[in-house]
């Protein structure tokens, strides 16, 4: 006979198992304190919410508290900034260690980070700044990734960056340098199909050349976010990853065909600048909801 | 190589793209290599003015942007975690020459930054005051008191209290030119900023420290500081946000 204590326990742990998953039907925002009120009474307008991890690595306070109620309520993923993966340098032993504390109490769905780097000789330059992509450079990315990993007992996702210049001693492409990585470390990644359409124009490419040589198999996530269209000196585009406006169509178009090619993956819209009402990023999600829905696609199985 | 030449790239306004990159040909790379330093400074300047609302309030945001550009340049943060960067913005605003009509504003900024020590301070439970009715005066006096990890006592030669009172608030308040102490700290989930009255300041100081209430208390009575022992029992318990008592 099943007991109440029973079914408390099977609750207990449906909720568990929940939080160690991304919904891939029902997509997910950064998370910002500004919204926390708004959050609270949205009913689960949004599937998951992501945070970035170097803001939360304080002693107490309600920072934390506001977290505590975001990883009680939601799936929750957590974004690495400041691990500086693609640096020369040995990883800051003081700061894997903050980031592995952190993860041990959050226990987020997913732990994710960058290909770039942002400290170097002591000091953090709060951006992620480019690498070039070489056998060495791809040596030093693989032995950080296999460190952290084996430091937070989990694999990670690692995230395309985006980019304004590249480096003449670059012998082989982003897509090719971030396959051996996978290979190399068994890590996941998360594809930011903003970066690569911001990447790939800047660089005078195609997104879709860069999306077709990936191993997509691979991918356990996509974010999705707005840019800024500059112009270089001789009128060339230049677009600025901001994370401050509305999705692209250019962007939306890439995301139905990766969608429709691969299969539902749990997606994220990122907004960090100029932050609107929370009414206006849960439109952004629906919206990735309702492109994913209307697509039919293929089922698709993805791993927490 | 490819890095240092980067990072030190990024440092100088003055110094040219790093040569290993290719682009379009020179100014377009210099163009490119600018995006990056712009996010560096840039975001580094957002965070001081999230970091300092009433400095940046009382210069305007001109001058915010000007003085946090200028502070970025020699103090790059150390650390990934931005949540305490800029800790020596006040030092440096006592030592910045377009700001030496306002010789306040350092401790404006170290005011500011004592705030968010407190608000991101580690939790503890605050003491009620009837939990020391238990314990009988005398031997009282001869503890001391653990306080709230927030808890920070800060010392102005300027009417500072006055200052961020005048800065913050709705209601605004006439400023007496005299000097102000403070006690910030964050006994549940907001940070409480207190001006403390005469002499309770070292009091207090010396009770942070680890001294006995009655040796806090003689030392403040030596120093001119006229109160009953029941007064230094209660600014004691209502400012200082015990945790629990200690023998020294």
């Amino acid at each position: 006979m099943l007991s109440a204590q029973n079914v408390n326990n099977f609750d207990g742990l449906a909720r568990a198992a929940k939080h160690f998953t991304l919904p891939a039907d029902h997509a997910g925002v950064s998370f910002k304190p500004a919204h926390f009120d708004d959050i609270k009474s949205s009913d689960h307008s949004v599937g998951w919410f992501e945070v970035h991890a170097e803001n939360y690595m304080m002693d107490g306070g309600p920072m934390r508290r506001q977290l505590q109620f975001l990883r009680e309520s939601y799936p929750v993923s957590c974004h690495g900034v400041g691990l500086s993966i693609g640096s020369h340098e040995p990883l800051d032993q003081d700061h894997l260690a903050r980031v592995a504390r952190l993860v041990e109490w959050l226990e987020p769905a997913i732990f994710s980070e960058h290909l770039a780097w942002s400290s170097h000789g002591g000091n953090f330059f709060n951006d992620l700044l480019p690498l070039p992509y070489t056998r060495q450079t791809l040596e030093r990315v693989a032995n950080h990734i296999d460190e952290i990993q084996e430091r937070l007992s989990r694999p990670i996702l690692l995230e395309n960056p985006s980019s304004y210049v590249w480096f003449s001693e670059s012998d082989m492409t982003e897509a090719e340098f971030l396959a051996s990585v996978v290979a190399q470390t068994g890590c996941a990644l998360l594809l930011d199909i903003n970066n690569v359409y911001v990447s790939s124009t800047n660089q005078g490419l195609q997104p879709a050349d860069f999306l077709d040589s990936l191993p997509f198999e691979a991918v356990d996530q996509i974010h999705l976010a707005g840019h800024f269209v500059d112009h270089g000196p001789h009128g060339e585009p230049l677009l600025i990853d901001s994370h401050n406006a509305k999705v692209s169509d250019a962007v939306w178009d890439l995301y139905e065909q990766t969608i429709f090619q691969y299969g539902p993956i749990p997606t994220l819209i990122e907004w960090d600048g100029d932050l609107p009402e929370f009414s206006v990023l849960a439109a952004e999600a629906a919206q990735a909801d309702r492109r994913t829905h209307s697509l039919k696609p293929k089922v698709r199985y993805v791993a927490g | 190589m490819w890095q240092v030449n980067f990072a030190a790239g990024l440092r100088t306004k003055a110094s040219p793209a790093p040569t290993c990159l290719q682009g379009l040909g020179g100014q377009a790379v210099e163009r490119r290599f600018k995006v990056y330093r712009n996010n560096v400074y840039s975001s580094l300047a957002d965070n001081l003015a999230e970091g300092y609302p009433v400095v940046k309030q009382l210069v305007g945001d001109e001058f915010f942007s000007g003085m946090a550009h200028e502070y970025a340049k020699g103090y790059l943060p150390t650390s990934p975690v931005m949540s305490l960067y800029g800790e020596a913005l006040g030092d440096f605003i006592d030592d910045f020459p377009p700001a030496k009509s306002a010789p306040y504003l350092g401790d404006v900024a170290r005011l500011e930054y004592a705030q968010r020590l407190a608000l991101h301070a580690t939790d503890a439970e605050i003491l009620l005051a009837s939990a020391f009715e238990r314990i009988p005066v005398e031997s009282l006096l001869a503890k001391g008191l653990v306080l709230h990890p927030s808890v920070q006592i800060m010392r102005s030669r300027f009417p500072i209290y006055a200052i961020w009172v005048h800065a913050t608030e709705t209601d605004k308040n006439s400023i007496i030119n005299q000097p102000e102490s403070v006690l910030v700290s964050r006994p549940n989930l907001k940070v409480r900023t207190l001006r403390l009255p005469d002499g309770a300041t070292d009091f207090l100081s010396l009770i942070k420290s680890g001294c006995s209430l009655s040796d806090a208390a003689n030392h403040a009575l030596a120093s001119g500081y006229e109160a009953s022992l029941d007064e230094f029992i209660r600014i004691a318990l209502t400012h200082a946000c015990a945790i629990r008592a200690r023998t020294p």
